[in-house]
């Protein structure tokens, strides 16, 4: 019979029991009374002999060693009884619980899906991804073809692949829209070991120049634009205007190497050649076979590294002789994603344990106030004969409860949390992130419940049954222990005031750098002005005719009803920007790189940057014209202090081609990438002299409401050729905000916790100034016969509490001061441990506790003397 | 009267698994069986023996079924199990070399004392 077969007929072994004992004392008796006694002296000295009957039916049932189980039920009945006789606190603890594991949670699960969690590959710890070290910086983006040599088969590892990830437009009939595509090389799919879900995945040969176009669609791809529909084999589509044949579909678990940006579609890399001078950033990755080392794996790759440099890439062995090749394990993907989602998840996953240190001592602090009020009943339990250890485990299984509860309806806040996390960090919409309840996020939940529980409960359990019998013969109350009983709970209060002052420095000022962000001045005017991106890759304008479109669009957009001035660019004015390398005539040093975008005429005015010399690009600056520059502040500061840069020349093809181009303007400086980066060297050239076939940027600054403006200006693109593809569509304000979403998360989640962190505090602080009022009835009392002014009771009861606050303060305004030195990198505009932050969260918590104790105060006020005295 | 030595730790569970191995028997026989065959030296609480049964059956080492006595009553039989036997075997045996360690520990304080 097993414990739970015990356990569950528990009734009928104690019928069973019964009826063995009084069989043994029948049996007994009988053999007295044959020795001669009376029947009723017999059956006296049979149980006589037996014992206690009570006693043996217990050590019976302790054999069956179920007695845990039983109590255990027993003690669990016995809390659900106690909270629902008490709804409030049950309410209360359960939120409090709730929003302090539901945000752990919901961190975890972010944490577990971006950096814990395998990809869904066989054998993923056998992966491994190589990254490049040159001096200290580091990084997983490898130039292509540069170092597509790489790639060659060798026997040591047969399996290197590279991949790279980008948008593209993908048409499929008279549809076209914007795909996320990976372009792959011949071995992806075969080292991954995905093979089609439905159809192929794509194998070495479809990877050559000569070979038939083909690609392959992910499911959530094909579920969302072909309905699942299986005849999409063999169909073709168009991908930047190359027509490519589907040949499978990848299996609904795959996601690509990078959880965060999963592809739409995948094509092999050499299937459209790369215009010459351009390159991609690649990353590449291999399998290690079976009994091949990480270190070994190492060894060969920088062979391999080091041989090509001696052979093949010797002319950059210059600039590349110091790289190093390192190779790193991949079993979770792509290495960037653990990069930029470090220092998030780092602070994220402290704040949470800060809120949910914060839970926990409020909950004990309130189970504590309880504990106080049930003293005499635990001293009543104690006196009869139980024993403390009972007592306690008791108390445990009522706050354990109360945990694995608030675990419960955590998991429903941290669904919530996780797409207010998801929203703010502005992942992908198509990024593999949902919330999913899987076995390690329902265990963390449960050990993060089952600990808070027993560490929240242990000291109130420890503190309750310390008082024992004497508590029992009086009325509870410690004689003069108006101050001491509160002991622990205080300890609770500071530590809470602590945590909170922390958290509530760190949401000041994440938020101040956020406000300083947004206040910046970024060099250009970022209102009213409308961004979209045209794609002439499909359209009739072509090649060379790609000139004839800049001219179409500059004549009918400024026409449109709505638009005050458009104008063209490569790139957006404020985004990823390029870079490029240029040579000033006269100078025989590289400068290295500067910030590049390839603008239209009436660019600057149109962006509100201020051309401080020279002239703009005129539609006249093209192709065949002088090629001519315009450069910002930054370049003329470095590269011609104190000199007039007008006329002046550089190149960007090596210190031969230095005389190339000529500088005919100098605009003022501007925020190009990052609000944070101050303004670097740009270079700007016109658009209409290095025009080609690629998608160039439209800005178009508006007058009214630019949702509708855009509509129309989109029309007006579709009637100069329906084959144009139109995307990206947002404001600048928006493509700004995309840049602060990190600053942005930071801000809104800290000031989120530090708001929780307040009102928890609040209801903790009140508490203890509400018991102590309460317990200090008499003395106030006394106080007030002897001619204690109202004031005086009032500073009485706030001065307990402003002393907690103090010492609270005191010490998390150090720790706060010693924590915000790690997030340095994420602050702007404001130096880490700024006084004007620190005395902020200070005030905010001294007001809020003051409120907190204002409520008792006034109800100590209104003590009668006479009432108090006769309390005693 | 001698007074009686309370029974050593652990061995009223070898002392129960050596009388119920020579046949199912109740527990109130196994208490009559107990006290003869100690000669009433060792003092059994009949109070301490059906724990001590209940606990044997739930580590597997009896079986029980409820039976008819020759009175007519049913009673609860318990019988050895298999690992019960094989408990009984090596709990013997060990008690025996134990014994016979004392034994000779003792002996040879005497011969020193001699």
């Amino acid at each position: 019979m097993t414990w739970w077969h015990r356990l569950l007929r528990r009734k009928q072994l104690d019928d069973e029991l019964q009826k063995e004992l009084s069989f043994h004392i029948d049996q007994h008796t009988a053999d007295l009374v044959a020795r001669g006694l009376v029947s009723k002296e017999a059956r006296r000295q049979a149980k006589l002999d037996l014992g206690g009957p009570e006693q043996v039916l217990e050590e019976c049932r302790d054999a069956r060693g179920t007695r845990w189980l039983d109590d255990l039920l027993q003690d669990v009945r016995y809390a659900l009884r106690t909270l629902r006789r008490n709804p409030g606190f049950a309410a209360v603890a359960l939120l409090t619980l709730a929003l302090g594991i539901g945000v752990n949670t919901a961190v975890f699960g972010l944490l577990y899906d971006t950096v814990l969690e395998s990809l869904p590959i066989s054998r993923p710890q056998e992966l491994v991804q190589l990254m490049w070290r040159q001096g200290t910086a580091d990084g997983s983006n490898f130039n292509w073809p540069d170092y597509q040599p790489l790639l060659e088969p060798q026997p040591a590892l047969p399996g290197l692949f590279a991949y790279l990830d980008r948008e593209a437009n993908l048409r499929s009939g008279s549809s076209s829209e914007r795909v996320r595509a990976h372009l792959v090389s011949g071995a992806y799919y075969s080292t991954l070991g995905v093979y089609g879900f439905i159809g192929r995945t794509l194998v070495a040969a479809d990877d050559r120049p000569s070979a038939a176009r083909v690609a392959v669609l992910s499911y959530a791809y094909w579920q969302r634009r072909f309905g699942l529909d299986p005849s999409v084999l063999g169909r073709t589509i168009y991908l930047n205007g190359t027509p490519f044949n589907i040949v499978g579909v990848t299996p609904p678990e795959f996601y690509g190497l990078n959880r965060l940006s999963p592809p739409d579609v995948t094509y092999p890399l050499h299937a459209v050649p790369l215009p010459d001078g351009s390159s991609y950033y690649v990353y590449y990755f291999t399998r290690l076979r079976a009994g091949v080392s990480l270190e070994q794996a190492r060894a060969i790759i920088s062979n391999r590294f080091r041989g090509l440099l001696d052979e093949e890439l010797r002319g950059y062995k210059s600039w590349m002789g110091d790289v190093k090749i390192n190779v790193i394990p991949a079993a979770t993907g792509e290495e960037s994603v653990r990069f930029q989602l470090r220092v998030p998840l780092v602070v994220l996953s402290i704040s949470v344990g800060v809120v949910l240190l914060i839970c926990c001592t409020n909950m004990a602090s309130l189970l504590l106030s309880r504990a106080a009020a049930r003293t005499r009943e635990i001293g009543v339990r104690l006196a009869i004969g139980a024993s403390r250890q009972r007592i306690i485990r008791q108390h445990l299984t009522e706050s354990v409860l109360l945990g694995v509860g608030g675990g419960f309806v955590g998991l429903l806040a941290a669904y919530w949390v996780h797409h207010l996390l998801i929203s703010l960090l502005a992942f992908d919409r198509s990024a593999a992130m949902q919330f999913r309840l899987h076995t390690p996020l329902l265990a963390f939940t449960a050990g993060v419940s089952v600990l808070s529980g027993t560490v929240f409960g242990i000291a109130p359990a420890l503190r309750a049954t310390r008082l024992g019998l004497y508590a029992a013969a009086t009325r509870g109350e410690l004689p003069g222990a108006s101050g001491g009983r509160l002991g622990p709970t205080r300890v609770f209060l500071v530590v809470q005031v602590a945590a909170s002052v922390a958290l509530l420095v760190g949401a000041t000022m994440f938020v101040r750098t956020l406000r300083n962000l947004e206040s910046l001045d970024a060099g250009f005017n970022p209102e009213h002005l409308l961004l979209m991106t045209v794609d002439p890759r499909e359209s009739r304008f072509q090649g060379d005719r790609a000139t004839f479109l800049l001219d179409e669009l500059t004549d009918r957009v400024p026409a449109v009803p709505g638009v005050r001035s458009a104008a063209l660019a490569l790139a957006t004015l404020f985004g990823e920007s390029a870079q490029k390398n240029v040579w000033v005539q006269g100078d025989t040093y590289n400068h290295g790189a500067v910030a590049f975008n390839i603008v239209g005429p009436g660019f600057f005015a149109n962006a509100g940057i201020p051309l401080l010399t020279g002239r703009e690009f005129s539609s006249r600056d093209r192709t065949g014209a002088p090629l001519v520059a315009i450069i910002n502040q930054a370049f003329a500061r470095e590269y011609f202090p104190g000199q007039n840069p007008l006329g002046r020349r550089f190149g960007d093809q090596g210190a031969d081609s230095a005389g190339k181009c000529e500088i005919i303007g100098v605009v003022m400086d501007a925020r190009y990438t990052s609000l944070r980066i101050a303004p670097r060297p740009a270079v700007f050239q016109s658009l209409w002299q290095l025009a080609e076939s690629a998608p160039f940027v439209l800005h178009v600054r508006v007058t009214g409401e630019p949702g509708t403006t855009a509509a129309r200006v989109r029309r007006e693109i579709q009637a100069i050729d329906p084959q144009l593809v139109i995307y990206g569509i947002q404001t600048m304000t928006e493509q700004v905000n995309t840049t602060l979403r990190q600053e942005r998360m930071f801000a809104t989640l800290s000031a989120l916790f530090g708001a929780l962190a307040l009102v928890l505090c609040c209801v903790g602080l009140y508490g203890v100034a509400a018991y102590s009022v309460r317990s200090r009835t008499n003395e106030i009392g006394i106080r007030m016969a002897l001619g204690a002014s109202r004031a005086n009771v009032v500073w009485l009861v706030l001065r307990q509490t402003l002393v907690l606050v103090a010492i609270g303060v005191a010490i998390g305004v150090p720790v706060a001061l010693a924590c915000t030195r790690f997030v340095k990198s994420l602050l702007f505009g404001l130096a880490p441990g700024e006084p004007s932050s620190v005395a902020i969260a200070v005030l905010t918590l001294a007001g809020v506790a003051v409120i907190a104790a204002f409520l008792p105060a006034l109800r100590a006020t209104r003590i009668d003397p006479l009432e108090a005295l006769r309390y005693e | 009267m001698l007074a009686k030595s309370d029974l050593p730790q652990g061995t009223l569970d070898l002392l129960i698994l050596k009388i119920v191995a020579l046949g199912a028997v109740h527990g109130y026989a196994i208490a009559q069986r107990l006290q003869q065959v100690s000669h009433d030296v060792v003092q059994v609480p009949q109070g301490s023996l059906y724990p001590a049964l209940h606990r044997l059956e739930n580590r597997g080492l009896l079986d029980a079924d409820w039976r008819a006595t020759e009175t007519g009553r049913e009673a609860k039989f318990y019988r050895l199990t298999r690992k019960g036997r094989a408990h009984l075997e090596t709990e013997t045996a060990s008690w025996k070399r134990l014994a016979e360690a004392v034994g000779l520990i003792l002996r040879l304080t005497e011969e020193v004392v001699q």
